[in-house]
């Protein structure tokens, strides 16, 4: 009856043999409670963030654009819209969709995501960080003409360690695709320079060598958890601004708006705004060097790796099952006609898009039938002006309540 | 009382004590930074 004595040798054998290790039990004990206290802080840090997420949709916050976990809490609220673009979300321009879009007007806000310099290799590892979070779920990229001829000029300066870790040991993708995003990441040694990690697992990857992707396959632990932590720390961040930011979400406002009245009215400021300025400019242009002849336009825009970083993108979207709405900005016509870029050269660009575009039937607007609409933008950057935002909107809101 | 005499106990503070060091190297160094180098955003 009870504790046979052969039983009890037993619990006392096992007992002991875990007390003759007591730093390693003791190590291994703290270990775990902190596995779970760090479980519960990223679960708790998830919640919050999507308690928090309408109050914070409409603004441009660096943690949004660097960190994980406010773009996953917007991706899981129906009624939020993730727009991807650059410095054009950061210019007070009337009608900007952040601005349009605030109060809910037709049931929906944007959630913008970007800096100045952001392109598409930058936005593909955004993307692969939020891996099956996009099945199925919609969003806005922009795509700015001028970046089509400055290659990766902001990457450095924007490159995310979290995103990148998250890309190059992503289970979501595929093998092939972290292969060709390794070989884009290697382009930019400098952004590698203080990742010893994501750089020795970029160059197994390149080398598409059985040995070489066996050491790959052998760092991926080690590769989670360098993603675990950084997303740790991106929790803690993400505590930090929701600390900072407590102004109260804006109440949703549901209006009808009259397209035309709205385009009438943003045409008729930006008139205004151009004054004297010829070809719509609301400042003094700057002479970019693929702006200087029509041949530099022409190379340049044929040379250029963001159409190789698109492909990139677009391929991503498509394993991860997203459903993408391309917006590119027109070119300004008059402006590069006087500049000497004829609409046939122009005319490259917009076939190239749809032709890069087309295979994976995604939306797109490129607005080419404004090429020759000198108040679509605003500058020589191809910046929106207050009517190429609202074409925009029209775009983003036919999208968001299109099956 | 004698610690060593009760093993379970120097367990536990054991526990205690390297969780205090974990937890002090990770309020050291465990903020993590977000901040990226100054972009020069025109340069022609």
């Amino acid at each position: 009856m009870g504790d046979s004595p052969e039983n009890h040798l037993l619990h006392r054998t096992a007992a002991a043999r875990v007390l003759a290790y007591p730093h390693l039990t003791a190590g291994g004990l703290a270990a775990v409670v902190l596995i779970a206290a760090a479980v519960a802080f990223a679960a708790q840090g998830q919640r919050s963030a999507q308690a928090a997420i309408h109050r914070l949709a409409p603004l441009l916050l660096k943690q949004k654009d660097r960190g994980i976990v406010l773009q996953r809490a917007a991706y899981r609220e129906e009624n939020l819209l993730p727009f991807y673009g650059s410095s054009e979300l950061d210019r007070p321009v009337r009608f900007r969709a952040s601005d349009f879009f605030r109060a809910y007007p037709t049931g929906f806000a944007i959630v913008p995501v970007g800096e100045p310099g952001y392109a598409s290799l930058l936005e593909l590892q955004e993307l692969a960080a939020q891996g099956d979070e996009l099945r199925g779920k919609k969003l806005v990229i922009t795509l700015s003409p001028i970046t089509f001829h400055q290659n990766q000029r902001g990457y450095a300066a924007d490159f995310s360690p979290l995103h990148a870790t998250a890309t190059l040991f992503s289970m979501d993708l595929s093998f092939a695709l972290r292969r060709k995003i390794a070989r884009r990441m290697l382009t930019q040694p400098k952004s590698l320079e203080h990742q010893p990690l994501l750089d020795f697992a970029a160059w197994r990857l390149r080398r598409n060598k059985a040995t070489e992707d066996l050491l790959y396959c052998i760092l991926i632990p080690l590769g989670k958890l360098q993603y675990a932590i950084l997303a740790l720390q991106d929790h803690w961040a993400t505590r930090e601004v929701l600390r900072e930011n407590q102004s109260p979400a804006q109440t949703p406002s549901p209006q009808v708006p009259d397209w035309p009245a709205l385009v009438a009215e943003a045409t008729e400021e930006c008139i205004l705004l151009a004054g004297d300025r010829p070809f719509g400019l609301q400042r003094e242009a700057a002479l970019f060097p693929h702006l200087r002849s029509n041949d530099e336009y022409r190379r340049t825009l044929h040379k250029s790796t963001e159409w190789k970083d698109l492909e990139l993108l677009t391929e991503l979207l498509k394993e991860l099952g997203a459903c993408p709405l391309f917006l590119s900005y027109p070119l300004n016509g008059p402006y590069l006609d006087s500049l000497g870029i004829p609409r046939s050269s122009r005319q490259l660009y917009y076939d190239r898009l749809q032709k890069a575009l087309h295979p994976f039937q995604f939306a797109l607007r490129d607005f080419q039938d404004h090429d020759n609409d000198p108040y679509f933008t605003n500058d020589s950057q191809d910046h929106p002006s207050a009517k190429g935002w609202i074409h925009f909107d029209q775009a983003i809101d036919a999208f968001y309540h299109a099956n | 009382m004698q610690i060593s005499s009760r093993p379970i106990v120097h367990l536990i503070l054991l526990a205690f004590y390297y969780l205090a060091i974990i937890a002090g190297l990770v309020l050291l160094y465990g903020e993590g930074d977000f901040t990226n180098p100054p972009f020069v955003y025109q340069d022609f």
